[in-house]
């Protein structure tokens, strides 16, 4: 609700609702005027809505993906899957510049898609031995993708036309500011899909945390959680990274926060992480609106501002323990 | 019963078993001894199910373990681990319910109950809310036990049960190493099968009914305790000088020349 009242331009809740209301149909006795409504239900109200959806999405992924590579280090961004499909995204703005909006509206998501699939893939068969998934190995596969998707996109950076160039810095940085409804309705389906499974494997997840061999034991075929869980992960990432560009952190900061709270079981810490996520990116996109106002600062920048530090500072504590996170 | 039949698992060309046969049978404490390296790990895997054999094949109730449904088979047999991997800071109550899994049970009172009373039987009363990272390395063997125990319990009386455990009292001080056995024992006499990797012979001679030997990958003997555990076979074993002495105690004989020196 802040999100829709603050802006360059500050509106009074009263019209917020008014405007709302006679969006769906209502009709209201002191209609605001048009353009109000207009910024309301086509400027902010999607951006809220994104905001909401993509923190949700980011946090809750990180959560399972920390639970699934059983560190809490682990996150989208650190093992690849995020800048595999960025680097994805910004291929095919480059090679394709002559398709239709729409077509293009089709064709990045998607390749962010499988550019994040790709990415993790390779991430993930580097860091298995023997069948069980070595963390060191994990991170430094992501970092190694990572740089060379960095490599990508500025080789993409350095051939591009200026109208492509625009559209991948806003890739590199992240933002809200581009999605209106017919992306968030693209998409949610696969976001949301993916919001409500996860919580559904939080046993079979707990168990994980066990270590893959003792999962089994317990009954959880690992192979097929582990195939399908990150499948869903990359699934919905891809998506937020085809929306909004990179959003670093919030798949670290989120769940983390949670964790700390609610302990490590992924009953309780999937929801909570998704919720906390979509605040704390609802947040961040005011701060992002209102700071520069009326210039727009990248939330990606925002969130890794917050979230680096954050994450040095998590280093710093737990570098002498082996256990206890 | 759990058993496997002429098994051969080669890895690298190297030959980690050969050959190897073993049964586990209802009410037995089934010990299996080696020197390092002798393969004992991987025949434990072999009857858990995590592997397959190269050769001969590993069943359970006469059915192959591969064609057995996971969460079934999580029913009738649990592994207790060597070392544990949990790095998360669930509770210990939380890792005891852990076991409850393949049961696919709703969370209740009955439950709750099961659980405080599996970490009553390994000694952990009272631990039920401490964060398993903070437990001592003796507490969490003692957690991963009642774990594997609240796993086994509550099936239907007339399917045996199956618990393997890899050197289960390897990180316990002696008198939990005794408490654990003696648990073990009991889990024995409520009719459920145990295999246990262990590493003292002494051990194997109070509480198992049989007892495997097993080196370079080939069964050297297998049979009642009593039978087995002779100062011959066990020497050959260890390729160390080991004598039983008086009531079945197996003492190294470097030891006892050592002491009887120092004695002078």
């Amino acid at each position: 609700m802040l999100g829709l009242c603050w802006g360059s331009i500050a509106l009074p809740p009263l019209h917020i609702l008014q405007s709302l209301l006679s969006a769906i149909g209502l009709p209201m006795a002191a209609a605001p005027d048009p353009f109000t409504v207009a910024t309301i239900v086509d400027l902010r109200l999607p951006r809220v809505v994104l905001a909401l959806m993509i923190g949700a999405s980011l946090a809750q992924s990180g959560a399972a993906m920390q639970g699934l590579f059983r560190n809490p280090l682990a996150d989208p961004g650190l093992v690849g899957v995020a800048s595999g499909a960025a680097l994805a995204a910004a291929a095919a703005i480059v090679a394709l510049p002559a398709l239709a909006p729409w077509a293009q509206a089709i064709a990045t998501p998607a390749s962010a898609f499988v550019g994040g699939l790709l990415a993790a893939a390779i991430a993930a068969r580097i860091a298995r031995i023997d069948g069980a998934t070595r963390v060191t190995t994990l991170l430094l596969a992501g970092l190694a993708t990572n740089a060379l998707a960095a490599a990508g996109i500025g080789f993409l950076l350095s051939v591009a036309d200026p109208a492509s160039l625009r559209n991948i810095s806003f890739w590199m940085y992240g933002s809200l500011s581009k999605a209106g409804w017919t992306e968030i309705a693209l998409t949610a389906p696969l976001v949301v899909g993916a919001l409500i499974w996860l919580p559904r494997q939080s046993q079979a997840l707990d168990a994980l945390l066990l270590g893959e061999a003792e999962a089994r034991h317990l009954g959880v075929n690992v192979e097929r959680l582990k195939r399908s869980v990150l499948l869903a992960i990359v699934l919905a990432v891809a998506c937020c990274v085809a929306l909004a560009g990179l959003i670093g952190f919030v798949g670290l900061l989120a769940p983390h926060w949670v964790r700390m709270r609610l302990g490590p079981g992924h009953q309780a810490l999937l929801p909570a992480a998704a919720l906390a996520g979509a605040v704390l990116m609802s947040a961040a996109d005011l701060v992002s609106r209102t700071l520069l106002a009326p210039q727009e600062l990248p939330i990606g920048i925002l969130t890794a501002a917050i979230g680096a530090p954050f994450f040095l500072l998590m280093l710093f504590r737990h570098r002498g323990s082996v256990e206890g996170w | 019963m759990l058993e496997a039949l002429h098994v051969g698992v080669r890895c690298d060309g190297r030959r980690l078993l050969d050959d190897v046969s073993i049964q586990l049978r209802p009410r037995r404490f089934h010990a299996l001894l080696g020197p390092n390296g002798a393969g004992k790990s991987t025949l434990l895997q072999i009857l858990a199910g995590d592997r397959e054999p190269d050769e001969g094949k590993a069943q359970l109730d006469g059915v192959a373990l591969s064609s057995w449904p996971l969460s079934a088979l999580a029913r009738r047999r649990a592994v207790l681990p060597q070392h544990d991997n949990l790095r998360f800071a669930l509770r210990v109550d939380d890792v005891v319910r852990l076991g409850r899994l393949p049961w696919d049970e709703a969370p209740g009172e009955a439950q709750s109950r099961l659980v405080e009373q599996c970490l009553n039987s390994v000694g952990l009363a009272g631990m039920a809310s401490r964060a398993y990272p903070s437990l001592s390395g003796g507490e969490r063997a003692r957690a991963q036990l009642a774990r594997v125990l609240a796993q086994l319990s509550g099936g239907e009386e007339t399917s045996t049960t199956y618990l393997l455990l890899d050197e289960p009292t390897a990180n316990l001080d002696l008198a939990h190493q005794h408490h654990c056995l003696r648990r073990l024992r009991q889990f024995v006499d409520q009719g459920g099968a145990v295999l246990a990797i262990l590493h003292d012979p002494n051990q194997a001679s109070c509480y198992a009914d049989d007892v495997t030997l097993i080196k370079t990958g080939r069964i050297q003997c297998s049979g009642k305790a009593a039978d087995v555990l002779t100062s011959a076979a066990l020497s050959t074993l260890y390729d160390t000088d080991l004598r039983v002495i008086d009531q079945g105690w197996i003492v190294p004989g470097g030891a006892i020349e050592t002491a009887n020196s120092r004695l002078k």
